[in-house]
């Protein structure tokens, strides 16, 4: 890697990393309760 | 490599690599589809489909996640050399099973007569400001795209035609495919299926990917020694710290790195770049009076980074001295191909 290649890589990977690490979790915790667990709600 | 176009370079070493590839792939789909028509038969037409359409894309899912660890690996242990030494066939296998992965999904529309719809749900534009909702479809086709490009590129006419630091620019773009099919699974499948193994796949392949890199990272950092102590010189070490036959990496005040190699008596020093694709040289070794780039196997001479007859590749090389028992490195660069290797007297 040359320098100017390898500045770009320190800086931009830990954002794109931190976006889909983000990205995972939320689609994880919103995602919407499967059909029995509303039925039981009710 | 200044020839023009050559076609793929066929040796018994690749085939074998591909071989074995193509087994590992076929070995691991088939018990995949195995196992899940044997806990579940499917239903129906459309339900074999759709197994088909999760094992393709489960097996690309790893395979990304392989050919994404393989560079870190190969920094941290030479172990995985072997593994770099095909990367792109890699590249272009997971390609293929991605895009199978894809034709088994339009054939899944296809059997049931609602192909239409996989237009409609690609242009329901307002999908596309959703979060939960959005058309994961679509992040899994820009990822396959990425894919395509790397492909179609890989071969070395490709990296001679857009020089090897933009080929490896482009290449940086797999990071964001491998990003892209993370989301494509959570906001996809993940969203119905309820199987732990889901995220539990997604979080294990990407946390492995970025703790390789940040150890491979780590470890870059703690080894960019180079102290420099004369002005415009930076101390290496006694001759004798670097080993034989092999390489100590120094890094110029401008960042950049320079392999300084020792072959017996002689030492010399050159840019840490392979001509080819940046390899890191001063991972090699000299083979046959050689210096040896531990990616693919191309050689540079110690004495003026000229790569031995037909080859044409020149390095950057720079001066070297012996300075109060020290090696030393003037960190200016001198034009490529310019001879500096210096003899010691063997203490
Ligand atoms: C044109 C691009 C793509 C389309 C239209 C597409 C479509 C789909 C669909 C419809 C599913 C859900 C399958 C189901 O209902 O069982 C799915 C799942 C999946 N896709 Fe893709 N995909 C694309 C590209 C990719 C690529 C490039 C990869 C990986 C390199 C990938 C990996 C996966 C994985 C891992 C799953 C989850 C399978 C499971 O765990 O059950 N896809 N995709
Ligand atoms: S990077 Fe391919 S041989 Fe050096």
């Amino acid at each position: 890697m040359t320098r100017r290649h390898r500045l770009m890589h320190r800086l931009i990977w830990p954002v794109l990393a931190v976006i889909v690490t983000l990205g995972l979790a939320s689609a994880l915790v919103l995602r919407p309760p499967p059909p029995n667990v509303q039925e039981q709600a009710k | 490599m200044s020839v023009g176009f050559r076609a793929v370079q066929w040796n018994r070493d690749k085939v074998v690599y591909d071989a074995i590839l193509l087994a590992g792939v076929i070995a691991f789909i088939g018990t995949f589809l195995f196992v899940s028509f044997s806990l579940h038969p499917a239903k129906d037409s459309p339900d074999e489909i759709d197994r088909f359409i999760r094992a393709f894309g489960v097996c690309a899912f790893a395979m990304l996640t392989i050919v994404l660890s393989i560079g870190p690996l190969a920094r941290l242990s030479p172990r995985f050399l072997p593994l770099l030494y095909n990367r792109r066939h890699f590249g272009v296998f997971t390609f293929i099973v991605a895009a199978l992965h894809v034709g088994f999904m339009i054939e899944w529309y296809g059997v049931q007569g609602n192909l239409p719809n996989l237009l409609v749900e690609l242009m329901t534009w307002a999908d596309y400001a959703r979060f939960i909702g959005f058309p994961f479809k679509a992040l899994g086709i820009a990822a396959l795209l990425i894919l395509f490009v790397m492909a179609a590129t890989s071969h070395d006419f490709w990296l001679g035609f857009l020089t090897p630091p933009v080929w490896k620019a482009i290449h940086m773009a797999l990071y964001v495919a491998y990003g892209l099919v993370v989301l494509h699974v959570a906001l996809g499948i993940m969203q119905y299926d309820r199987s732990p193994l889901i995220p539990a796949m997604l979080f294990v392949g990407f946390g492995i990917v970025t703790a390789l890199h940040i150890a491979a990272g780590v470890r870059e950092r703690w080894r960019d020694g180079g102290r420099v102590i004369s002005p415009g010189w930076i101390a290496v070490g006694p001759p004798q710290s670097i080993p034989d036959k092999g390489a100590r990496i120094v890094t110029a005040p401008d960042g950049e790195r320079i392999a300084v190699f020792r072959d017996g008596n002689r030492i010399g020093a050159l840019t840490n770049l392979c001509a080819h694709q940046n390899g890191p040289l001063g991972e090699g070794r000299i083979i046959d009076g050689c210096i040896t780039c531990p990616w693919h196997g191309y050689q540079y001479r110690l004495e003026d980074g000229c790569a031995p007859a037909p080859f044409t590749e020149k390095l950057t090389t720079y001066r070297v001295r012996i300075h109060r028992g020290f090696v030393e490195v003037d960190p200016v660069p001198l034009p490529p191909g310019t001879p500096a290797a210096i003899s010691f007297a063997s203490p």
